[in-house]
């Protein structure tokens, strides 16, 4: 017997973990899961609001610095067409980045009571996917944003440029 | 010379005719009547102002151009800079919008 424990020690500390409970109840592991997962979505939600909340409050900021920058280098006799059509795209993210926030946390709501359960697995599945395409949604808004910063940063200096002193 | 007193009475007495009708003549005069002056209701004409002599105050051309250009230079350095912390703000709050984890 203390051959046989000690045999199985040896294997333990060699195997992968999950190949030593492979034969462990896997839809207890994702109830488990699931629910670690829902527990967790108000604090989520909490951050996901902060973060909302200071993004838009940047992205207010940068569409009223980019109007003024716009309205200022107009006066100097700048061509501000191309930054006119950045702000006009920023401003388009903006309204896009409130809609797809507002998806995400209507989704993460009702995820946030969800009932895990070996049955309702598939179920929660499928609600972890949806979320992900309003999370994606928002990503790619921020990813936008950050791809419209940089021209922004460009075309700004250019303008910068063309003024003599 | 030898004029007797009869010569210069009758020279005198001549002369004092040919005159005195042309003073004491009865014909009218062939200048026009004069009509009697109307009162001007005209404004009196304002007398003109006096020319003032311009004073010509002393003034260096191109020192005047070269702080007019200096100032205008300042004006766009200053104006250059503001754009400049503007574009360094908006790239800032741009930068700074996140998406963070999907950890949920």
């Amino acid at each position: 017997m203390k051959k046989l424990l000690t045999s199985f020690a040896i294997l333990a500390s060699i195997m992968p973990t999950s190949v030593l409970f492979a034969a462990s109840p896997i839809p207890l592991d994702k109830t488990a899961a699931c629910t670690e997962r829902v527990n967790h979505i108000p604090t989520f939600l909490t951050e996901l609001s902060t973060r909302h909340t200071n993004n838009s409050a940047r992205m207010q900021s940068g569409i009223d610095r980019l109007s003024s920058f716009i309205t200022k280098a107009k006066a100097a006799g700048s061509d501000t067409s191309t930054l006119e059509a950045n702000l006009a795209s920023l401003q388009s993210y903006q309204a896009k980045i409130e809609t797809d926030h507002a998806a995400l946390v209507t989704q993460l709501t009702a995820n946030a009571s969800f009932v895990c359960s070996e049955d309702s697995i598939e179920s929660w599945k499928s609600a972890r996917a949806t979320t992900k395409t309003y999370f994606d949604a928002l990503k790619n808004d921020i990813e936008g944003v950050k791809t419209l910063r940089t021209e922004i940063k460009t075309n700004v200096q250019a303008i910068i440029a063309t003024i003599k002193t | 010379m030898n004029i007797s007193k009869k010569t210069i009475f009758s020279a005198f007495f001549v002369t004092f005719m040919s005159v005195g009708a042309g003073c004491f003549s009865s014909t009218n005069p062939t200048t026009a009547p004069v009509t009697p002056t109307q009162a001007s209701t005209a404004t009196p004409a304002i007398p003109a102002t006096t020319a003032t002599t311009p004073t010509t105050t002393p003034s260096n051309t191109s020192t005047s151009a070269a702080v007019t250009i200096n100032s205008e230079a300042a004006q766009t350095e200053t104006a250059k800079k503001e754009l400049q912390k503007l574009s360094d703000s908006i790239n800032e709050d741009l930068g700074s919008v996140s998406a963070g984890e999907a950890n949920y």
